[in-house]
């Protein structure tokens, strides 16, 4: 097993997102996906991953971005995500840039979208994904003098293989936007998982079945933050599908629901705040916290969702590259910041099984309150009582009543 | 595994008022159960400071649970747990808390009070003049590494009525005990060592457990081994601004539910695993398939 974990900051005037330049950051996405796929392919022949589409396909001035192939034995998917103008907004709907995701045998690597190929069909498309700064919604984007960064980290132990890469402006004000992006191996296959602000976008395998997860849903619970603190973050996190994007039937009552982990190194919670002076943010633990230094990637305003990312010891970079803690994140400060922000650990459950309605179905689930005697009879501590047990119990001769004594 | 399960519920029209007696019942298999686990743990040992029949006004428990874990060298932590309720109000208080801030003297009858930790102050959350029926049921194992003792009680199926009244389980990832309780109004108070903190850790107040579904929408997921969230460092004063916070995983028979049905509902888990919800936070526990 090997943890690559490495990042690139662009300054002022550096950072665009539509440039075939040498050393751009779509090309160092596409250098880092490749690396990537070269650790994880020898150990995955029947999903292999593989660039069908760079920055460097792009044929068009204002449309460039990337086309992976997730490899499946019997189902391979393509994921394509790339901008179709410069003019783009500042939320989940109002964004250009399109993620697309489909089976691989709808799509034909041809020089259609401008470059990017042609679908006949999709599993998905979203406008989701983020690559430029827009200042304020209806503005006019900015493209030049933008300041940026891109954070990757990936893993290749078998069978628990997965790819982070995050990227966007440097934040100045809270239309600022960025990308994150998770690629996890399950048992299944490969599950995307994209997210911009609050908005979510992924796909996962189940069994023979794929399960959406849409912006309109949360990628899981978060409690709400307790009070006094800005933050509290957890780990254990999943995808978990959307029931609005499913077709019907897909959960079975009582089903043992099977679903992509995170690594342990991704965080997500509630952000309480709603001033950019936290976005772009970094957290140095001390001592009791293991060392550990936290980034913050998915910086999104009051009330959404925030992703971090831990990084412990000393990771492997890739050649030419940089460490995490060479992007000029905002650094927390513990005199400054008073407010306290928490970073929680939650342990991976036994066993998830799930029912697909907000009310017991009274067969696998009930409480004698909502079933009243049924409920009683079938109750398996109450039962006995009816029967026998603590209290009085019908007579097994004479009359009923009056009865005699309680 | 399974929860060995007492069942102690009865009916509200005895004479008298039978809770005392329910109580009692389930201080004899506390005892016992606390016998055996001290046996298995020589090095954390669980006292039972006060017992039910030790206050005739003042019903409840005052648990002290010494950990493996230490606050300072040769020095071990120690937790202290109550939960106590005066019928003649219907007051409960429940508190938990390092045994080092409890005051034997400081009220609660003989049971004291906790100057620090997370303290719910009275409240009335028990209708012990009316002739209603208790819902009482203990739930238990001595497995070793894998304990617990849960006693639920429920008046009705308000969700102001129903409680936890003992809550010891052991926390897999560092061995050392978890302890508390939640009150009939829903209040928890439960505490855990944190083994990455080096601290003491405090359940947050209405959310003990951390949830693994998604709030509003389907699929309800169930998660088996349920595992706790922790308070605002502003209960833990020695915590810092910034803090990271390991896992605390209860034992593999108790898991969560975002049931709709909370204490004493039943789920039927695939594979014919029944779970019993014990109090009004969702906490369900394994227990023995019914005889058909």
């Amino acid at each position: 097993m090997t943890l690559t974990s490495c990042a690139l900051a662009w300054g002022s005037g550096q950072y665009n997102w539509c440039s075939k330049a040498a050393g751009s950051v779509g090309l160092r996405i596409d250098e880092a996906f490749t690396a990537f796929a070269a650790a994880v392919n020898p150990n995955n022949p029947s999903h292999p991953l593989a660039v069908l589409k760079n920055h460097n396909s792009a044929t068009g001035t204002t449309s460039f971005g990337y086309v992976w192939q997730l490899g499946h034995p019997s189902v391979p998917i393509v994921l394509g995500f790339w901008n179709t103008t410069l003019a783009q907004g500042n939320s989940s709907s109002s964004a250009s840039a399109t993620l697309r995701l489909a089976l691989q045998s709808a799509y034909t690597a041809d020089s259609g979208n401008a470059g990017f190929g042609t679908f006949a069909s999709t599993i998905l498309a979203g406008s989701r994904g983020l690559t430029h700064y827009t200042p304020a919604a209806g503005a006019t984007p900015v493209i030049a003098n933008l300041a940026g960064w891109l954070g990757i980290a990936f893993d290749d132990t078998p069978g628990a293989e997965w790819f982070l890469w995050a990227h966007g402006p440097n934040y100045t004000d809270l239309y600022t936007a960025n990308f994150v992006g998770l690629l996890l191996r399950t048992e299944n296959g490969w599950a995307p998982c994209l997210y911009r602000g609050s908005a979510y976008l992924g796909l996962s395998q189940t069994w023979d079945r794929y399960m959406l997860l849409n912006g309109t849903l949360t990628l899981m619970a978060f409690p709400s933050t307790p009070t006094g603190l800005i933050q509290q973050v957890r780990n254990g996190l999943y995808l978990v599908p959307n029931n609005g994007f499913l077709a019907t039937g897909t959960y079975l009552v009582n089903g043992i629901s099977q679903r992509p982990r995170f690594p342990d190194c991704l965080y997500a919670g509630n952000n309480q705040i709603s001033t950019p002076a936290r976005l772009l943010a970094k957290a140095h633990l001390p001592a009791g916290g293991g060392g550990a230094r936290f980034y913050q990637l998915g910086g999104s305003s009051s009330s959404a969702i925030d992703f971090w990312y831990r990084e412990e010891g000393t990771p492997q970079l890739l050649s030419g590259w940089g460490s995490w803690e060479s992007v000029p994140f905002t650094l927390y400060n513990p005199a400054v910041d008073s407010t306290p922000m928490a970073f929680c650990e939650v342990p991976a459950p036994a066993t998830f099984t799930c029912r697909p309605a907000a009310l017991g179905d009274y067969l696998n689930e009930w409480g004698p309150s909502v079933m009243g005697l049924p409920g009683v009879e079938q109750h398996p501590l109450w039962s006995t009582q009816a029967t026998g047990g603590g209290g009085s119990v019908r007579p097994g001769s004479g009359i009923l009543w009056p009865r005699g004594t309680r | 595994m399974v929860a060995t399960v007492s069942h102690f519920s009865r009916r509200g029209d005895a004479v008298p008022y039978p809770l005392p007696t329910v109580l009692n019942q389930v201080q004899a298999e506390l005892e016992s159960w606390v016998a055996t686990v001290n046996s298995q743990n020589p090095g954390q040992l669980l006292t039972i400071f006060k017992k039910p029949a030790d206050d005739a006004v003042n019903h409840g428990w005052t648990i002290k649970a010494r950990l493996l874990a230490e606050t300072s060298p040769g020095v071990k932590a120690e937790l202290l747990s109550q939960w106590v309720m005066v019928p003649a109000t219907g007051n409960i208080t429940n508190a938990v808390g390092r045994a080092s801030d409890h005051n034997p003297a400081g009220g609660n009858g003989v049971h004291g009070s906790l100057s620090a930790g997370t303290i719910n102050a009275a409240t009335a959350a028990y209708t012990i003049t009316q002739p209603l029926p208790i819902g009482a049921v203990t739930a238990r194992s001595t497995a070793a590494g894998q304990e617990y003792f849960l006693f639920s009680l429920m008046q009705h199926t308000y969700t102001n009525r129903m409680g936890l009244p003992i809550f010891i389980a052991k926390d897999a990832n560092s061995g050392n005990w978890v302890i508390g309780t939640i009150s009939m109004a829903g209040y928890a108070a439960l505490a855990a060592w944190n083994g990455l903190l080096g601290n003491y850790v405090y359940a947050k107040t209405n959310d003990p457990w951390w949830p693994d579904y998604l709030s509003g929408f389907a699929p309800y997921l169930f998660r088996a081994n349920a595992a706790m969230q922790f308070l605002t460092p502003a209960f833990n004063p020695v915590v810092g601004p910034l803090a990271r916070y390991g896992p605390v995983t209860l034992p593999n028979d108790l898991g969560v539910w975002p049931s709709t049905a909370r204490a004493f509902g039943v789920w039927l888990a695939p594979g014919q695993k029944w779970h019993l919800a014990m109090g009004p936070s969702g906490l369900l526990v394994q227990i023995p398939a019914p005889m058909p």
